[in-house]
């Protein structure tokens, strides 16, 4: 039989060209590129914003708010990193949109304080909500703890551990437990050391609320930090998060027990102080003003603009035990449609709010 | 012909007839019986004590707030008790912050939210929603003499807002795409309407609930303004809020609301909060 050389080479390179066709859609391409290493520049390094990127599914919205966050002058961001979204299903990690938040705020020259928080439904009992963490779960969650840090050693310093601990919608609208927290801090402290022993570890967090003793709903939150000092807190933690939001009062308003303001931080250092905790340091990891039309604790936004400067200014002359001012919040994905959305400094378009431009102006990047 | 086969093969397709009849009326049955609401934890506990409870957060004046004995007023609270009249029981309301109100309903410990609530699409696993009973969003107040300012026309155009404020990012917003349309920020709302009403500027976009109260007021004015028109893209539609697991409370609620707006309780109440140009 002939061979007929000219027609399988004819064949051959047929199949060549249907294969290389067929392969180049399938090439993958990044759609989004990190782009050249950048760095902050500002007048005052302890500036910080607490960004919401977790719901921001398109990577460049990620990218975009990273970039306006450097160009709004601010070194620190905290971000916040359910454990629910990376766990869905016990011991299946996917840490694809950390992964790019991450490098995008690296690539930006912003350092992320990650909020940690949020239990999966595999971990929690039916009819719960996502705060619902018990006992029998605690070691579920540091151990989500440790693999999160040892993820992302040397690209993330620092870690808050849990939100607000002191409202009962935090804690799956159970009564709060100070005590419950230390447990689970401790389990959580313990495996974020073991994963990178530099690590440092926030906790408290606690909401400013002048709730009575007989509410169900909250508890005071100098009175909880108290009773976790009394718990064994102290051994647990690197450096005490605070919250302290401003309401309608300006930033210099002073400070007292039954006051809700932003120099309610004082109160929180008196109590470190009274319980030896005076070497340490602390992060107001949220504050703000809100200039919603409607609500009660809203000021206008000149004025919020202008607070929201005079704080970050107060906090770096005042209080060399901050670490950082991180302000809530910089930029939600998708309108909130209530007050929540006049916190923010950037719509979800990315339009600048006043408070942004203010804020880009005192730190020297206008 | 063979009669006797011809019976039988009658026999025979009536009997598949009839059974095939029957197995889609078993079917159809099955179909209707698994769409009815069969259980409803929260419409038996209303009906068991007589009583709704809506989780409602009092900081948002005119809709929910709480006076200094701790009552609750406002409009919601009297949308609240007027929906629980119709429904035969008492209403209650619990002090509940923004971000706890659906969970409330997670938990069973509440019944409803009814807190100048918008729909939260991502929520829709958790809970289902009524229609809605008001549109906060942005409206453009003009004066009542001017025709022609549309929000499709606005072409060297001056448009007021309060400084910083949702209005004043879309005007500048727009002024990036229309011609000549000029920003004028104000203090606040009430003297961006001001300056439609002096004459400064040609329109105001600023909240529903400012532009209705303030509207309401200025019939003795020498030139008094009118609502022209809302902004769609500011739209904020408040509804109610219920479990997933309370269908016969939404069908319930939702009936009652209709009622309301039907029968005129509603006009009646918006002009009670909001002022006359809400009717």
């Amino acid at each position: 039989m002939q061979i007929r050389w000219k027609q399988i080479l004819f064949w051959t390179a047929r199949v060549i060209i249907v294969w290389a066709l067929l392969r180049l859609p399938v090439v993958p391409r990044p759609l989004i590129v990190l782009g050249e290493s950048q760095t902050v520049k500002t007048l005052y390094p302890k500036t910080c914003v607490h960004t919401r990127m977790e719901n921001e599914v398109e990577e460049w919205k990620i990218q975009r708010t990273l970039l306006m966050v450097r160009e709004m002058g601010a070194p620190f961001i905290v971000e916040y990193f359910p454990w629910a979204y990376y766990e869905g299903a016990e011991g299946n990690y996917d840490f694809t949109h950390p992964d790019h938040v991450i490098d995008h705020a690296r690539n930006q020259g912003v350092a992320v304080i990650a909020r940690l928080g949020m239990v999966p439904q595999w971990a929690r009992e039916k009819n719960t909500t996502d705060t619902y963490l018990d006992e029998k779960h605690y070691a579920d969650f540091a151990k989500f703890v440790g693999k999160f840090v040892e993820r992302y050693r040397g690209k993330i310093k620092y870690l808050i551990i849990w939100n607000e601990p002191n409202l009962s919608l935090e804690c799956g609208y159970r009564k709060v437990d100070p005590q419950g927290y230390v447990a689970m801090l401790k389990e959580s402290y313990r495996a974020a050391k073991a994963a990178n022993p530099e690590i440092q570890v926030l906790a408290g967090a606690l909401a400013p609320t002048l709730e009575p003793d007989s509410s169900d709903l909250a508890m005071n939150d100098l009175i909880y930090l108290q009773k976790l000092y009394d718990a064994g807190f102290a051994n647990y933690y690197d450096i005490l998060s605070v919250h302290s939001y401003g309401l309608s009062f300006p930033p210099d308003d002073p400070p007292a027990p039954d006051a809700l303001n932003f120099r309610r931080v004082e109160r929180v250092r008196e109590i470190m102080i009274k319980n030896g905790e005076a070497k340490k340091k602390m992060m107001i990891t949220e504050a703000g003003w809100n200039d919603s039309p409607r609500w009660t604790r809203a000021v206008k936004p000149a004025a919020r603009a202008e607070y929201t400067v005079q704080a970050y200014e107060f906090a770096e002359k005042n209080w060399d035990y901050v670490m950082a001012t991180c302000i809530w919040a910089f930029r939600f994905p998708a309108p909130l449609y209530t007050y929540g959305d006049y916190y923010a400094f950037v719509t979800p378009d990315f339009t600048p709010r006043v408070v942004y431009e203010a804020v880009k102006k005192w730190t020297g990047n206008q | 012909m063979n009669y006797k086969n011809l019976n039988s093969k009658f026999q025979n397709l009536f009997a598949k007839r009839t059974l095939l009849l029957c197995s889609l009326f078993i079917v159809s049955l099955f179909i209707i019986w698994s769409l009815l609401p069969t259980e409803d934890p929260a419409w038996s506990r209303i009906q068991q004590t007589k009583t709704i409870t809506f989780a409602t957060d009092a900081t948002f004046p005119p809709f929910a707030s709480l006076d200094e004995k701790g009552n609750f007023f406002g409009f919601d609270i009297d949308l609240g008790n007027e929906l629980a009249k119709r429904l035969g029981v008492k209403a209650e309301f619990e002090a509940v912050s923004y971000d706890g109100l659906l969970g409330t309903l997670i938990v069973n410990r509440d019944d409803a939210v009814l807190s100048a609530f918008v729909i939260q699409p991502e929520r829709s696993k958790d809970v289902s929603y009524t229609p809605s009973y008001f549109n906060a969003g942005i409206v453009l107040v003009t004066r009542v003499e001017q025709d022609g300012i549309l929000l499709n026309n606005l072409t060297n155009k001056t448009l007021s807002a309060e400084y910083g404020s949702e209005g004043d990012a879309l005007i500048r917003k727009w002024g990036r795409v229309t011609v000549g349309l000029k920003a004028l920020p104000m203090k606040d709302s009430i003297e961006a309407m001001l300056a439609v009403e002096s004459g400064k500027a040609d329109g105001a976009l600023v909240d529903a609930v400012s532009a209705y109260q303030y509207v309401s007021r200025g019939e003795s004015r020498a030139r008094p303004l009118k609502i022209s028109a809302s902004v769609p893209e500011a739209d904020a539609p408040y509804v109610m809020a219920v479990s997933v697991k309370s269908p016969i409370l939404l069908r319930e609620l939702t009936k009652a609301l209709d009622e309301i707006k039907n029968d005129g309780t509603m006009s009646q109440l918006r002009v009670k909060w909001f002022g006359e140009a809400a009717r």
